[in-house]
């Protein structure tokens, strides 16, 4: 096994026991983008000479004691919405030509705190408003989608050019890619992972999250950025900590609700029997299901447009007036779109939310976590936007994942999504877990034990 | 079911907004806008009570 094939997690550990240098991993990763970038095109910038700077500075730095934690010597990358010092933030857009970040944000302060290594920017689709990254090709299969917006976030870490990165998430954005690629994503609860320094697309329901190959990973990066930064209008002060995840975990009495509407409707069978397999793992490893009722099923996709399209367009006012041409041909008509939404809806949208937020409380009174597919399908072909259901309906694709990642962003709620299986062509299913608000501990918990007993399943044939 | 906006109104609406559309840009806003309000259309059948707006206002910070 070559280095860059690692876990984070292993990786960590081999550094830890000094049988790994930081600057043999930052090697092989430079390596391995250089074997596939491109064909994946999952990198903006790559800041190879930094990394090696960086790596061997973090290897002087271990050998004389100094070992900050796992993340030391680790190389990541960064989803290009978020600043760097002395780095163009493009936003995979022509609008940012010739930007270059003045100061670093915060998460690029604490990674860099941890230790971390900087590899370099991943795509994003323009301004992370779009689920499909087209200039980042899938890592599983080239053919199709890469998902998005944090496409080459994901395809980075599935692909081993990348031991984790960042993304976004405003509505799916961490999870659909991750689902799609076959890599885990935690869209974290609102406001624990603080946002300054990152390109909004909207306020009220942007979040910053890890990308990792396995939950234990993304558990160790989500405990270097989380915490308060008052510089974030929307962080929430006295959260954080660490959230390594336990070692033999245990799911007895865990309550999982499978929900008897809204997450199953409309989903390829393969998929939901992926995930109906997951929650009977589940189940073995001793948690017990519990049906459940997603509340305002029929509002979530209007509360969600009712909240971004106008915020998006806030966001964007100033370039739309004076450089519309540089937008993509999509993502500008969304914007000049989003002007046309009166603000009262914005407001009800804003109220929805408040009585959603209320009545997930409630139904998170009666379960510990909620079990659901991260995406309705896997990654389609570029040609095939479109998807037709059973019941002769078609739906958009963008409508289609929205549809199953916007609950946790307008609720606020942590979401992890996790592979659990693949179908017929090989592509993988992604899973996700909702948990009660800054309660990422129990979803990293039941995701790590699933893993576990997913490798042994894998490895020997038995749970 | 919502009464569509013409691209003339697109146009109104927009420069209302601050943020005018270029020449050629009405209808395609108009249609992408309609989509939306399709979607957003189903909030005005809540009766909201006296739940008020989320927000991110912070006076503390």
């Amino acid at each position: 096994m070559r280095p860059h094939e690692l876990s984070l997690t292993a990786a960590a550990a081999a550094i830890a026991a000094r049988e790994l240098s930081p600057v043999e991993l930052t090697e092989s990763v430079l390596g391995r983008i250089e074997e596939t970038e491109p064909p994946l095109n999952a990198y903006v910038t790559v800041t190879g000479d930094r990394a090696r700077a960086e790596a061997t500075r973090a290897e002087q730095e271990i050998a004389a004691g100094d070992h900050r934690g796992p993340l030391h010597g680790i190389p990541m990358a960064l989803k290009d919405l978020i600043d760097v010092a002395g780095l163009p933030t493009t936003a995979s857009s022509r609008v940012r030509a010739g930007h270059r970040a003045e100061r670093d944000s915060v998460l690029t302060e604490r990674l860099a705190a941890a230790g971390s290594v900087l590899l370099g920017k991943v795509h994003t689709h323009e301004f992370a408003y779009g689920l499909i990254t087209a200039q980042t090709r899938n890592a599983v299969d080239q053919g199709r989608i890469a998902g998005g917006s944090s496409g080459g976030s994901a395809v980075a870490v599935a692909a081993g050019s990348a031991m984790f990165s960042l993304g976004t998430d405003t509505g799916g954005s961490i999870r659909v890619p991750s689902a799609f690629n076959g890599v885990v994503g935690l869209k974290p609860t609102y406001g624990l992972v603080p946002r300054h320094g990152v390109i909004p697309l909207s306020w009220s329901t942007d979040h910053v999250g890890p990308i990792a190959r396995t939950v234990a990973d993304a558990g160790l990066v989500l405990g270097a950025i989380a915490g308060h930064d008052p510089r974030d209008p929307g962080s929430v002060p006295g959260t954080g900590g660490d959230y390594a995840v336990d070692a033999e975990p245990d799911l007895t009495g865990l309550r999982i609700g499978v929900p008897v509407n809204y997450y199953f409707d409309r989903v390829r069978p393969e998929v939901e029997a992926a995930v109906r397999a997951a929650i009977t793992r589940l189940e073995s490893l001793g948690a017990h299901a519990v049906e459940v009722r997603i509340p305002q099923e029929r509002h979530i996709a209007g509360t969600l447009w009712s909240l971004v399209a106008p915020e998006a367009t806030a966001v964007h006012e100033r370039t739309l007036r004076t450089d519309p041409d540089a937008y993509g041909a999509d993502v500008r008509t969304f914007l000049e779109a989003g002007a046309l939404i009166p603000a009262v809806d914005h407001i009800r949208g804003q109220r929805m939310r408040e009585l959603m937020k209320r009545d997930w409380a409630e139904l998170l009174e009666t379960v510990d976590v909620i079990a659901a597919p991260s995406t309705p399908i896997t990654a389609p072909p570029p040609d095939a936007l479109t998807l037709e259901w059973p019941d002769g309906s078609t739906e958009d694709y963008t409508a289609a994942v929205v549809r199953l990642s916007a609950p946790a962003n307008l609720t606020g709620l942590p979401a992890l999504s996790l592979p659990v299986g693949a179908d017929a062509d090989g592509l993988p299913i992604g899973m996700q877990l909702l948990g009660r608000p800054l309660e990422e501990r129990t979803l990293l918990r039941a995701g790590h034990a699933f893993e576990l007993s997913h490798h042994r399943v894998e490895v020997t044939g038995r749970p | 079911m919502i009464n569509g906006l013409t691209p003339e109104q697109a146009a109104q609406w927009a420069e209302r907004a601050g943020i005018p559309l270029r020449p050629g840009r009405e209808e395609i806003a108009a249609a992408v806008a309609d989509g939306l309000q399709e979607s957003i259309a189903s909030l005005r059948e809540v009766d909201f009570g006296d739940m008020p707006a989320a927000g991110a206002f912070d006076a503390t910070t």
